[in-house]
């Protein structure tokens, strides 16, 4: 039934090749590249290219479902990997729905068991409640609650980029993934030739893995030092306490270790300390002892923490989404977003491809979901339903409709 | 590299790592060739690489040598002999006592001498005053350097535990010379890592004598040679709790199953058996898994078996199972679980 999107696929590359050609990535004759075809389970790798035309070519003959290039630059990019002779690499970071707990996963992800086909919502469990068997066949659906997620993570993390690590604008390209979530890719001179450790590094500072209060002067004596125009996790640390005051449940606090008592008095005494802050400048409080703080703090770095997918920022010979391609999953285009535009930035909106056109589709089953101004769904068994070209790749690309013959 | 400092044959003589080193040495008109009339010279070189292991310890407190030229020019025809024995451990040795050396040097120097090394290895560094940091740096070559060694493991030299402005981290002073310590190890192993070729005879006859000194000790060198295996009983909580959920056909991150397999294959398990523990999970495809277990082993590819991951790598990636087992507080990679268990209980 992915015949549909093969053919969809096609038509984009195509119109590409003959228009607005892909763009190819910077250092083009240096990168790898790998193509999931559509038939195929395994991925066609050490590809390389001359000229952005050929890639665009290749992308037309070969309608890949998704379609990848390394971040790594090689001397050798389609030799096997131990010849390739790796030269550097951008810094990549991506940020996915997978990695954030949202409180919509219980709506729209659901899970079948392998055996007997029990169902269920949100996460599989361990084992299926019915006949105790571990294997499940799970549904990852995206709505506005989760891409918000995950944008909020991503200006989180754009922000740590410019202010903490001192990028600037031109060095930072943010996009929407087309499916899930987005990827931030850092192209500057400086990071290239950072090795695997060197990017841990940096994830743990962006994750705040091992942060250990002692080491950011955040008290002195009784008085508490950290000022929120201050830079990197000092800064974070006091603006993150604002949030706290102002806007956390006595239940968060309790899950961070408080007990209930100091807890009880953060969530009683909200006004005065808050304004005990902004007036008389972070004047110590007494019924908060450092213990209380210390996991306060830990609280703080939870939340002022971008969720980045670890693996793939530490991986120097990663093989990441081609800008301008298609989503195997979705039928939606990998897009750039303007930095600035961040907040504004519809991905349902921006990512799609196919405007014009209605299709007839035979649907399994589909959870609610929006695209441009339209919302769709949910569905159940719906045969013969006319949806436009977008929404029909869409549920065909998520494995959950047919084309009714002859109305392609 | 970057631009040059005013230097002193005296300085030449605590760097002798720098260009103007090689330069004041060619100066002289000596060339390896000649160098074996110049026994002083090998002496010295001797020595130096000596102090790497215990040979030659009578001579290990002696002061430098009173005449310069012939202190700077040991260093080269050192770290030629280390390059001709061609072994990596000695080469790294060679590498860290040179560099540690050099570190107790720059403890004592004026801010031009320290900014001039550094701008020698192409650092963006500038002089600050911030409290206790007297330079920022820029977070590249921070963390190239804060990786590595011993630094890696201390909390205070993550970079998460940092004052880390607009790209700058603050430094002290103190700490500029240890991360210029790691640049220097680095830099001196790679000198002695490289080919050598036309070896004169009397530095043939010097490589040969430091080899085999060096091999008669080598054994007791390296804790990490230690082939102690571990019985399944004795393995780490995060492998037992992969092999559980193996068994059980669930799935395993890429992190995970790397860790699993690199594991077993230094615990010398065989690639048969580690391929059969898979047998349970969705979609297993013999061929595949036998494959990437091979990989692994070193038996394609790159010929080199990986290593596997440190614990803090595993934090990382969140498959740190119990972080505050009280072995686990206590090693820096799952393989020596064991061996530090053991320790412990011998102590109790």
């Amino acid at each position: 039934m992915r015949n549909y999107a093969k053919h969809k696929f096609a038509e984009y590359y195509k119109m590409c090749l003959r228009g607005t050609q892909i763009e190819a990535p910077s250092h083009l004759k240096n990168r790898e590249f790998g193509f999931l075809a559509f038939d195929k389970t395994s991925m066609f790798r050490h590809k390389g290219f001359e000229t952005e035309e050929a890639l665009n070519r290749s992308l037309s003959v070969v309608a890949p479902s998704d379609a990848y290039y390394s971040s790594a630059f090689y001397e050798h990019p389609e030799a096997d990997m131990s010849k390739k002779d790796w030269l550097g690499a951008d810094l990549v970071f991506d940020i996915d729905a997978d990695h954030i707990p949202t409180p919509c996963g219980k709506i729209h992800d659901s899970w079948a068991c392998n055996n007997c086909n029990f169902e269920g919502k949100g996460p599989p469990p361990e084992r299926c409640p019915k006949c105790g068997k571990e294997k499940f066949n799970s549904k990852a659906w995206m709505c506005d609650t989760c891409l918000e997620f995950a944008k909020a993570e991503t200006i989180k993390l754009v922000d740590m980029l410019m202010q903490d690590f001192g990028f600037s604008e031109s060095e930072i390209k943010a996009y929407f993934s087309g499916n899930r979530g987005y990827h931030v890719h850092v192209e500057s001179k400086t990071v290239l030739s950072l090795d695997s450790m060197a990017r841990k590094e940096i994830v743990d500072h962006i994750i705040g893995l091992g942060f250990e209060t002692e080491f950011h002067k955040l008290t002195e004596g009784n008085r508490v030092v950290a000022r929120t125009e201050m830079p990197s996790w000092r800064g974070r640390i006091a603006k993150g306490l604002h949030l706290i005051l102002s806007r956390v449940t006595l239940e968060e606090l309790e899950a961070a270790g408080l007990k209930r008592g100091k807890a009880r008095y953060f969530d009683d005494n909200r006004k005065e300390l808050l304004s005990h802050l902004s007036d008389k400048g972070w004047l110590g409080i007494k019924e908060i002892g450092s213990e209380t703080w210390k996991r306060i703090i830990q609280l703080i770095v939870h939340q002022q923490s971008a969720k980045i997918d670890t693996v793939v920022t530490t991986d120097v010979n990663r093989l990441i989404r081609l800008p301008g391609s298609l989503h195997g999953k979705t039928g939606f285009m990998k897009v750039e977003v303007s930095l600035s535009g961040f907040e504004g930035f519809d991905p349902l909106k921006k990512g799609v491809v196919f405007k014009e056109g209605q299709v007839v589709v035979d649907i399994v089953e589909a959870p609610e979901f929006r695209i441009g101004e339209t919302q769709y769904g949910p569905f159940k068994r719906a045969l013969g339903a006319e949806l436009p070209t977008a929404a029909a790749l869409f549920l065909v690309c998520k494995g959950v409709a047919q084309v009714v013959n002859g109305h392609v | 590299m970057g631009e040059s400092i005013l230097l002193t044959p005296v300085d030449l003589v605590k760097y002798p790592f720098l260009p103007e080193a090689k330069k004041y040495v060619a100066e002289l008109g000596i060339d390896l060739n000649d160098l074996g009339e110049l026994e002083s010279i090998v002496d010295r070189a001797k020595v130096r690489i000596a102090a790497t292991f215990e040979f030659l310890a009578h001579m290990q407190n002696q002061a430098p040598y009173k005449k310069s030229e012939v202190e700077i020019a040991a260093f080269p025809v050192a770290a030629f002999v280390v390059a001709g024995v061609k072994d990596k451990t000695l080469a790294e040795r060679y590498a860290l006592s040179e560099a540690k050396k050099i570190y107790n040097y720059l403890l004592d120097e004026k801010d031009n001498v320290i900014l001039g090394i550094a701008k020698f290895f192409e650092w963006d560094i500038n002089p600050s005053k911030q409290g206790p940091f007297s330079y920022t740096l820029h977070f590249v070559y921070y963390l190239r350097n804060a990786t590595k060694g011993r630094l890696v493991h201390s909390p205070e030299w993550k970079l998460v535990n940092r004052q880390l402005d607009k790209g700058q981290v603050s430094v002290t002073k103190n700490e500029v010379c240890r991360l210029l310590q790691e640049e220097i190890k680095n830099y001196i192993e790679d000198r002695t890592k490289e080919e050598v070729t036309k070896i004169p005879q009397l530095l043939q006859d010097v490589i040969e004598e430091i080899k085999a000194e060096f091999l008669k000790r080598k054994p007791h060198l390296s804790e990490f040679d230690q082939k102690i295996q571990a019985e399944e009983s004795e393995y780490p909580p995060c492998i037992m709790d992969f092999l559980d959920r193996t068994a059980k056909g669930q799935h395993l991150s890429h992190a995970e199953r790397f860790t699993l397999v690199t594991y077993l294959l230094h615990q010398g398990i065989g690639v048969d058996r580690i391929v059969n523990l898979f047998s349970n999970v969705a979609d297993f495809r013999e061929d595949k898994t036998r494959y990437q277990v091979e990989h692994l082993a070193g038996q394609r590819g790159s010929r080199t078996p990986y290593r596997t991951y440190n614990c803090s790598t595993l934090q990382t990636h969140g498959v740190c199972v119990n972080p505050n087992d009280p072995v686990c507080k206590r090693i820096r990679n799952p393989l020596t679980y064991h061996l530090r268990k053991k320790s412990i209980k011998k102590r109790e």
